[in-house]
């Protein structure tokens, strides 16, 4: 980094944080102009639709709150689940390549982790038939959950076999000699020294399911089950038919955004350290 | 640490359910959808039909039109994406302000933590709205422009759909590309300063060939992510208007769901695959040239 900062003539440095601020700006305007609508009601909307107008109109997200509640606890399971079973199943798979040396081994994790460039659109009509027909789980979280904790699992494998096998054997060597056994070993030793790349991993993965909106659809039908993005979608056109203004929808979207901007707040240090980290080198 | 040979039972135990969950919903799937692309499909009694499936994809002229899409989708949301996450990479990375970086850091990730589906419909609803009162026609407006349809415009149905997320440069893959940059031995750079190098012929010279690896892995993942993506598809146009955003993929989704034509979506299924294992190779191929 020293290397950047060396001396050059300012104004490219102002130019830079200008061309950063430019591009902040128009990343991040859409968002408050998301806010600053979802506070209007109809009058408000059309006469200045997109400055703040006065008063606030917080009772739009009481509307959008009853609609929105029951499938944020909804995505908050599923993510959950998902998140939890592919960091918990990486972690095994990671530690058995990293710890034993037996046949086949560096085969079979390259069979892993080339399970990763097999696109899911290959798999989506078979894998429809397999999770509805075969195992019968329309309707179901598990049919959710399932497919999608596997699908996330070899790029889990690949992250963490490089970051275990960099913890010193030394350590394993000294628990060997009192006698520890091997879930000894990685409950009290693995987990805690790589605490912050299988946070990293648990939040990527739990992003990337509160994401999820097309398996989800495809799965599942009761509106009681729906996950946040397939509620909102319903949400949006129902309303939008029935009053032909946006604000209470767009209430509700802020609200589904807060939960995982929360939780990105506690875990946004070691998130960043572990995206910069070394694991990511190439 | 390295064992004796008799604990072969240990590895396996741990790798038990992670190989069996892989093993169920990605490897079966996998050669059932190569399998069922071959059969005339249905939940009682499926008939091997050799290449039909595949002769009739490629038979309907609204196939090959989504597969034209597919291609001009693909190639700008590659460029689009990476020259733009890359700019702003080296924007950040050499800017002097550390502080004033980091905070850059976290305001650029804000958008990836927003639900998808928000940010699809903050576009569809809010940025691209057809209406006079969305945003971008608003600004069209007071350049004397008239208000455009976006998404429901057959001119600028595609046009729309590159444009979406416009900078493009929020998510957590100009993370990606500034630890590669942080990963620069200073070395590199020393040797550079001495030799009289300016900031754009080091990021030309140094950064971009040191990046490759990174720039792979986002071609490699941005490939497979666009050429089976159809969001917006399914979200905000359904493919048109007269078929003028449609994807195979997309295709591909409206077959599946309710079972109405497994054998020919297992088809398409194939060829995005092998159209994705080709470009891979290319890639890798190429990169390796660079190396050298």
């Amino acid at each position: 980094m020293a290397a950047a900062a060396k001396k050059k003539p300012t104004w490219q440095q102002v130019l830079l944080i200008a061309i950063v601020c430019t591009l902040c700006i128009m990343v991040l305007y859409p968002f408050w102009l998301l806010i600053v609508k979802s506070f209007k009601d109809y009058d408000q909307e059309l006469e200045s639709f997109l400055s703040l107008t006065l008063p606030l109109h917080f009772e739009n997200y009481l509307v959008a709150w009853d609609y929105v509640k029951g499938s944020i606890l909804n995505s908050m399971f599923v993510s959950g689940m998902i998140a939890v079973t592919t960091v918990t199943l990486s972690a095994m798979g990671a530690y058995a390549f990293a710890m034993y040396s037996f046949k086949l081994k560096n085969l079979l994790f390259s069979a892993c982790v080339s399970l990763m460039m097999i696109p899911s659109i290959l798999t989506l009509s078979s894998k429809y038939i397999l999770v509805t027909v075969n195992l019968k789980l329309f309707n179901n979280f598990a049919g959710v959950i399932l497919p999608q904790s596997a699908g996330l699992l070899p790029f889990g494998l690949l992250l963490l076999r490089g970051y275990f096998a960099s913890i010193p054997k030394e350590l394993f060597e000294a628990a060997d000699i009192d006698g520890a056994n091997s879930v000894y070993k990685f409950v009290k030793i693995m987990i805690p020294l790589t605490m912050s790349m299988l946070t990293t991993l648990l939040l990527m993965n739990f992003m990337t399911s509160w994401n999820d909106y097309l398996w989800p659809l495809m799965v599942l039908r009761d509106d009681t089950l729906f996950t946040i993005p397939i509620n909102l979608q319903s949400f949006t056109d129902r309303f939008y038919h029935m009053t032909n203004y946006y604000a209470p929808a767009l209430a509700g979207y802020v609200i589904v955004s807060i939960p995982l901007l929360f939780l990105f707040g506690f875990t946004s240090k070691q998130f960043i350290s572990g995206m910069t980290s070394g694991a990511f080198k190439m | 640490m390295q064992l004796k040979k008799n604990n072969i039972i240990k590895p396996i135990a741990w790798l038990v359910l992670p190989l069996a969950m892989m093993a169920m919903f990605l490897v079966y799937p996998a050669i059932s959808a190569i399998l069922n692309s071959f059969l005339e499909w249905s939940r009682g009694s499926s008939r091997f039909i050799w290449l039909d499936n595949y002769k009739s994809i490629f038979g309907d002229e609204i196939f090959l039109r989504s597969f034209k899409n597919m291609i001009i989708l693909t190639v700008f949301g590659l460029i689009c994406g990476n020259v733009a996450t890359l700019f702003l990479a080296e924007l950040l990375f050499n800017m002097k302000r550390q502080g004033l970086s980091k905070v850059f850091r976290y305001l650029f990730l804000i958008p990836s933590l927003v639900p998808g589906m928000v940010t699809i419909l903050l576009w569809k609803n809010i940025v691209l709205s057809g209406t006079p009162e969305g945003l971008l026609n608003s600004i069209l407006n007071v350049f004397g422009v008239q208000p455009q349809a976006w998404y429901f415009s057959e001119k600028l149905s595609k046009f729309s759909i590159i444009f979406t997320g416009f900078p493009w440069v929020g998510g957590i893959s100009f993370l990606i590309y500034l630890a590669g940059l942080q990963s620069i031995p200073e070395s590199c750079y020393e040797a550079a300063k001495l030799d009289g190098v300016t900031t754009i012929q080091r990021i030309i010279y140094i950064d971009l060939k040191l990046l490759v690896n990174q720039i792979k892995y986002f071609i490699i993942i941005g490939l497979i992510g666009s050429v089976q993506s159809f969001d917006l598809q399914l979200i905000i146009t359904d493919g048109g208007p007269n078929y003028s955003t449609i994807v195979p993929g997309y295709i591909l989704y409206l077959k599946t769901n309710g079972y109405s034509d497994i054998g020919e979506a297992s088809a398409i299924g194939v060829v995005l695959f092998l159209i994705t294992l080709a470009g891979m190779l290319a890639a890798n191929r190429l990169s390796s040239g660079e190396n050298s």
